[in-house]
């Protein structure tokens, strides 16, 4: 049973997303502040490429708010790299403390939390978090050579590329963090790396429950609930594990189901930190701003997968994490 | 929940490999890349005096002459996806292998990326190889000491 943490003056001061090619030809390209028209970027080399990206996300935030991003204290960043290398990379460019975050796919909603926890403590006033992932960089690192010509299974999802940021604040803004449940992580023997959406659902689902619980909310109290990367398959997995006992799931989105075009070459969909990140921060945060969403719950789920380990015959472990926002209702008729 | 059940539950909702399409299209893409071997080493036949057994070698050299490109261009990845171990299992694979592992390895320099990736994928393939016809030397050398010739 995990426990949900309540924020006070916790806020969403903006965002930024970047996106690469395959994204930008999806449904959502107009929520996307920027996009790349190759993978590579301008780079030589995908982890460039990635790096290229972040930077590129931290001055679009930078452009769009200049007081308040000199004013950051502390950021927080993550990737699926080894040794969280881009998000290193980049915090030394930064003139701020830094924590690397490893999360796996929910990077992006580990940032919003643990930035959130420090702002409303009063620890720190302002807080920068951000993730990347590259499709490129993503199959070096868990897959094959990128030009490796393997059948795929259609299980198989494809990793987002792309960078999102936020900044978070104590000031009062238009959207307000409520409350964030951090996940236990469980294990259910899996070990099929072509299909990581199943056991992540199982995750989200015991997380979910949770957070309902501490919340005594369900479902239809919320405008969206939005799923990082379950794909296809996992979201149904995901209705079917709540089915089984009886509730009914509405207002239900999965990132990895919106993030492209409806086309059987990108399997089950997207995954990777940036799907939630360009979907959660890019349309969701929009949507919230102009009123289409009130209260929305971001769930981030995540395959803490190791190669090494799963060469030695040890399994997927899989975690959840899920923050609540909230648009704040200032303009009164 | 126990694991059982959720397995359960994920069998349910689980999407089937379209294993006979796949299947086909394996028979399909390896019968192909047959015929068009076979084809080369008549052309080179015909217009050499090397004989079918001999120009076999050359034919294969081509046909991985034609996947190194492949591979470079980003093309290979589409027919890889279509045909499967049509073109994984024969020569393809293995020419696709080895390239797409030094392309992933040009970025960190000639020894370090290059040198050491290459084998990366293939590295298994040239151990057993060479493990198993070791093996199949020394079991043919004892036959032959009671007179049986392989």
């Amino acid at each position: 049973m995990s426990k949900t943490i309540f924020y006070n003056d916790v806020y969403l001061l903006d965002t930024a997303t970047v996106s690469g090619p395959k994204e930008s030809k999806g449904p959502l390209k107009e929520y996307l502040d920027f996009s790349y028209e190759r993978e590579l970027a301008n780079a030589s080399s995908f982890e460039k490429a990635e790096l290229e990206m972040v930077n590129k996300t931290l001055s679009i935030l930078k452009e769009k708010n200049n007081k308040a991003f000199n004013e950051v204290e502390l950021s927080l960043g993550g990737d699926l790299l080894d040794q969280v290398a881009i998000s290193n990379q980049i915090a030394s460019s930064l003139s701020c403390p830094f924590i690397g975050l490893y999360g796996a796919c929910t990077n992006s909603i580990l940032g919003l939390i643990m930035g959130s926890n420090f702002i409303s403590t009063h620890t720190f006033k302002s807080v920068l978090t951000f993730s990347s992932s590259n499709y490129g960089s993503a199959e070096r690192q868990f897959r094959y050579p990128i030009n490796f010509g393997t059948q795929k299974r259609i299980t198989s999802t494809i990793t987002v590329t792309g960078a999102s940021a936020a900044l978070l604040t104590n000031e009062k803004t238009k959207i307000k963090i409520n409350s964030a449940t951090i996940g236990n992580v469980y294990d259910v023997n899996w070990n099929n790396v072509y299909d990581m959406g199943s056991p992540m659902a199982y995750a989200a689902y015991n997380s979910l429950k949770d957070h309902f619980k501490n919340t005594n909310t369900s479902f239809k109290d919320y405008d969206l609930i939005l799923s990082g990367d379950l794909s296809f398959l996992g979201s149904n997995v995901l209705v079917s594990l709540f089915k089984k006992d009886g509730v009914k799931v509405v207002n239900y989105l999965d990132a990895g189901n919106l993030i492209y075009q409806d086309d059987k070459k990108y399997f089950c969909g997207g995954s990777g930190p940036s799907c939630i990140g360009l979907v959660g921060l890019g349309y969701v945060y929009k949507s919230l701003l102009i009123g289409k969403y009130h209260r929305v719950l971001l769930v981030g789920t995540g395959a803490l997968f190791s190669n090494t380990l799963l060469h030695q015959k040890l399994s997927i472990p899989t975690v959840s994490h899920i923050i609540e926002l909230e648009r704040e209702n200032y303009d009164i008729f | 929940m126990k694991n059982k059940e959720f397995e359960d539950i994920v069998k349910k909702v689980y999407l089937k490999e379209p294993l006979l399409k796949k299947s086909l299209l394996a028979f399909l893409g390896g019968g192909l890349l047959g015929v068009i071997n076979q084809g080369i080493a008549d052309i080179i036949r015909i217009n050499s005096s090397i004989s079918l057994q001999e120009a076999f070698p050359y034919s294969s050299l081509f046909i991985m002459t034609i996947t190194t490109i492949l591979t470079g261009l980003g093309i290979y990845n589409f027919l890889g996806q279509l045909f499967g171990a049509g073109l994984f299992i024969p020569i393809t694979g293995f020419a696709n292998a080895m390239v797409s592992s030094c392309m992933e390895g040009k970025d960190e320099g000639v020894i370090e990326g290059i040198g050491t990736r290459v084998f990366s994928l293939t590295g298994s393939v040239i151990a057993y190889g060479i493990f198993f016809a070791s093996l199949m030397c020394i079991f043919r050398y004892i036959i032959s000491i009671f007179g049986v010739a392989l």
